[in-house]
């Protein structure tokens, strides 16, 4: 009767185990399945590059131009 | 020890901090999402870097360390209860572009708008990893956070990212073929339905 017992929860805990080998197995599918194309991964950072460079570009404002003068003059 | 001024700083090290300017301001403006505070910030941390240049260790990444400065500064008056964004003037970018009937340039203020509205964590992992030539292990250095970390957020702001495109693109779509009125087109003119010629 022990035994029996013994190999039930055995049973139990081997199919509790292969019910997460599924969902794991699904999960990864899911994973792939949802994997951006490296095309997409290209053209965001054509755009991130372009937008960095476009606000790295804008012109300065005047105070921190004044700074900016400070730190090109020759040491005094 | 008192800090150093500016004629104490070393050409080298103010020729770095000159050309680091332009990727601070693109920084800040991407954290701040506001031209003004962005330009505060970036003059906060010219000041401060001065003031701490001789912390500064010869030989490191010059750029990872103003940066990282800057990304102190900006959390530190967040921190403070400092009203960080009055505006968030990256929403609603309105500045006239010269090809702005051009398909690529409307995809290109999509683009802004969509990283915009991404969190801060996701924006600066997308800024310091795919945009200004860092790589992760100084990316990871600046945000004080380790290097699968930093992996791990450039990732998922790529699919947050994705996701703000893809839900503008479905929007978009939406309003488009909204109707603007339920009414029929002739009976708002007063006029009947014209008859179809065979």
């Amino acid at each position: 009767m022990i035994e029996d017992k013994k190999e039930l929860g055995k049973a139990r805990k081997l199919g509790r185990a292969a019910e997460g080998v599924m969902e794991r197995s699904s999960t990864n599918q899911v994973t792939r399945k949802e994997k951006a194309p490296p095309a997409q991964d290209r053209w965001f950072d054509t755009q991130l590059s372009r937008m960095y460079a476009d606000l790295a570009a804008e012109p300065l404002p005047k105070d921190m131009m004044a700074l900016l003068e400070k730190l090109k003059a020759p040491k005094s | 020890m008192s800090q150093p001024t500016f004629d104490e700083m070393s050409s080298e090290m103010r020729f770095a901090l000159l050309e680091a300017v332009p990727h601070l301001r693109a920084f800040a403006r991407s954290l701040t999402r506001n031209r003004d505070q962005a330009d505060d910030l970036v003059n906060d941390t010219i000041v401060r870097a001065i003031a701490a240049s001789n912390q500064f260790t010869p030989g490191t990444n010059f750029r990872a360390w103003v940066f990282t400065i800057l990304r102190n500064l900006f959390y530190n008056q967040g921190r403070r209860g400092k009203a960080r964004f009055s505006s968030l003037d990256e929403l609603s970018v309105d500045e006239p572009m010269e090809d702005a009937a051009q398909e690529a340039s409307l995809e290109f203020d999509d683009f802004r708008r969509a990283f915009f509205q991404l969190p801060d964590h996701h924006r600066e992992a997308l800024i310091l990893v795919g945009a200004s030539g860092l790589n992760y292990e100084d990316a990871a250095k600046i945000c004080g956070c380790q290097v699968g970390t930093m992996k791990s957020r450039v990732s998922r702001a790529r699919t947050e990212l994705r996701r703000v495109l893809e839900a503008d693109a479905v929007e978009s779509k939406r309003i488009e073929s909204k109707p603007v009125t339920g009414q029929d087109p002739f009976e708002i003119i007063g006029q009947k339905i014209p008859a179809r010629s065979k």
